[in-house]
């Protein structure tokens, strides 16, 4: 599966990873970040 | 869709949640389904097509702290109950 | 040459108090959204209502106000809500629990304005059973009898129950028109300052303290107070300090999401290491807002609702009084701007770089405290077990310096954490209560150093996408 050229909506954890983190990878591989929004649920 | 939730219950419901429709019976999702297709941060799929410096900083220890193995299956079989999935 | 170390603060002690408010669950911010879809809900919301006794007797409320360890959690049967404690009682080392009788009068109390009006029957039951408890005074108990005055609107006024439906009196809402002193703000704010001058109190007397030796309350709540004109004005702490007698203090709010304790404890522990107090009181009150947050999936898997109390602390910071505790000053843990949003780089700065300040690595610290909320309440609602998630990552941190090895990881929880044990009261699970049960192991000597890890959601108020950490080591010196 590639990414490059990819839309990826991104939702993080704040104590797993977190958006920003999977945003930076996304990105790396070549695809737009649509949304980062991250969950916490307590 | 990318997810990067640490546990696999979290995991589930947040994989079905933009999958099927919110799995809780409520909030904003409930009952929609969205069909995309989702990943989890720490899968190969991701791993392999990302810059391995961005990836190591970013997740490295987060990947170690996850119990990765049953978080890939779980995702695993949410993505492929979704049509449309490459 | 004087040891800079000699004037670091000491943490003198805490009080974890409990207000078991079955009635107000209804009005948390998850049961009235739900109940606003369905109002029939409240039939199955009622069924599943826990009893004061099962309140008291659950294991992890034993262990907040510090009758058990938290470790003693470990070996309790599951699910620990079917496993009460035969030897529970209301009153702990380190706290207590009071039922909603008791807080009907703590409301009524805390209200100077004749917004909350409860029946005159259940406002003497509130005094007879305050009075018990031995924490407040004549004139403090006259308080909680005083009638709502004539003047209070009755327009958008919210009904207050009792946990079998009963109607016991109402809540008004503020300045006609404004819509951030509605009814619901205000009970959110009421139940707040109750608990936490109740949390104040109990810390007074435990400590034997004087009410007017208290200098400073710095508040670490999430609550917002104000009017539509200043929303988030604050100084509920200084509320809570009129509210406990506390007549020589002032005080003001720390505001830092879920982090705010860790952040108003080093604050604390600065006014007091530079003589600008000779004390500071860093005070949470409880969570209305949080009360039955989970209850979708509590009641999906026929639980009782857990999330049921009020939850509040209060933790006195002083000079140093030959106990050998400190306060690590010299090595707090800060996560930055420029920090970065990993889960390498929060614990990297909020565990790594203050122990390589002072020389340590990650298994030289006996007990890690992170946000200690119940597995038991989250779990079940799909929400993870949160102090296991961050204990895994410590040691996942440990892995990737190189101090520790894969293996590692799942022991972490065991050999350096512990079970959560607080309710999901957004900041009250901060790290802090445990101080409860570290105080005494580092007075006797079997503990040697504890962290106490707190994190902060800030991108739910949207300003920013980041979250926010901040450590403090405690240790015993020598």
């Amino acid at each position: 599966m590639d990414l490059h050229g990819k839309k990826v909506i991104a939702i993080g954890e704040r104590d797993g990873v977190q958006a920003t983190a999977i945003a930076a990878v996304a990105r790396s591989a070549g695809a737009e970040v649509l949304l980062e929004l991250n969950q916490c649920f307590v | 869709m990318i997810l990067g939730a640490a546990e696999v219950g979290y995991v589930e419901m947040m994989a079905e949640t933009v999958t099927a429709g919110d799995p809780t019976y409520t909030g904003p999702l409930a009952g929609v389904s969205l069909g995309l297709p989702v990943y989890h941060v720490t899968e190969p799929e991701v791993r392999e097509n990302a810059d391995a410096s961005v990836y190591q900083d970013q997740i490295g220890v987060s990947e170690i702290a996850m119990e990765t193995e049953p978080i890939w299956t779980t995702v695993r079989t949410i993505r492929e109950r979704t049509p449309g999935t490459p | 040459m004087s040891d800079p170390l000699a004037s670091l603060p000491t943490i003198r002690g805490i009080s974890c108090v409990l207000a078991h408010t079955p009635g107000l669950l209804r009005y948390g911010s998850k049961p009235t959204r739900e109940l606003a879809k369905d109002p029939a809900l409240i039939g199955n919301v009622q069924r599943h209502l826990r009893s004061f006794e099962d309140a008291v007797a659950y294991p992890e409320n034993q262990v907040y106000i510090g009758n058990h360890a938290p470790e003693w959690l470990w070996d309790v049967p599951e699910p620990h809500w079917r496993h009460g404690d035969e030897g529970a009682r209301a009153q702990g080392p380190a706290g207590v629990i009071v039922g909603e009788d008791a807080f009907w009068g703590l409301l009524r109390a805390s209200d100077e304005f004749g917004l909350i009006d409860i029946e005159r029957e259940r406002l003497e039951r509130s005094r007879a059973l305050l009075a018990k408890t031995g924490l407040f005074s004549d004139g403090e108990l006259e308080r909680v009898v005083r009638p709502a005055t004539a003047s209070s609107s009755s327009e958008g006024a919210m009904s207050l129950h009792a946990a079998d439906g009963t109607v016991v009196g109402r809540i008004a809402n503020g300045y006609p028109g404004d819509s951030t002193q509605t009814a619901d703000i205000l009970l959110e704010n009421f139940a707040c300052k109750a608990s936490g001058a109740l949390a104040l109190k109990h810390l007074l007397k435990q400590l034997d303290m004087a009410p007017g030796d208290v200098e400073y309350v710095l508040g670490c709540g999430e609550e917002a107070v104000g009017d539509r004109y200043q929303r988030g004005g604050g100084s509920i702490s200084k509320a809570m300090a009129e509210m406990a007698g506390c007549a020589q203090a002032t005080g003001s709010d720390v505001k830092a999401f879920c982090c705010a304790p860790v952040h108003a404890l080093v604050m604390a522990g600065a006014l007091v290491q530079s003589g600008i107090y000779r004390n500071v009181i860093v005070v949470g009150g409880g969570s209305l807002a949080k009360l039955g947050m989970k209850m979708a999936g509590h009641l999906a898997k026929d639980m009782p609702l857990l999330e049921d109390c009020l939850a509040a602390v209060a933790i006195l910071v002083g000079p140093a009084d030959g106990s050998g505790v400190r306060m690590r000053l010299d090595a707090v843990g800060r996560h930055t701007v420029g920090s970065g949003g990993s889960a390498g780089a929060i614990y990297e700065a909020l565990v790594s770089q203050p122990l390589e300040k002072l020389g340590l690595k990650i298994a030289d610290v006996d007990r890690y405290a992170v946000e200690l909320h119940n597995p038991e309440i989250t779990v079940p609602a799909g929400s993870g077990n949160v102090p296991r998630t961050n204990y895994r990552i410590i040691a996942a941190l440990g892995v990737s310096r190189g101090e520790m090895k894969r293996e590692d990881v799942d022991r972490f929880e065991r050999a350096h954490g512990m079970p959560g044990f607080v309710p999901t009261q957004g900041h009250i699970p901060a790290a802090l209560p445990y101080l409860a049960h570290a105080l005494p192991r580092l007075r006797d000597g079997s503990m040697r150093r504890a962290l106490f890890i707190a994190k902060g959601s800030l991108f739910l108020g949207k300003m920013t996408n980041m979250a926010d950490g901040m450590s403090v080591l405690v240790d015993r010196e020598g």
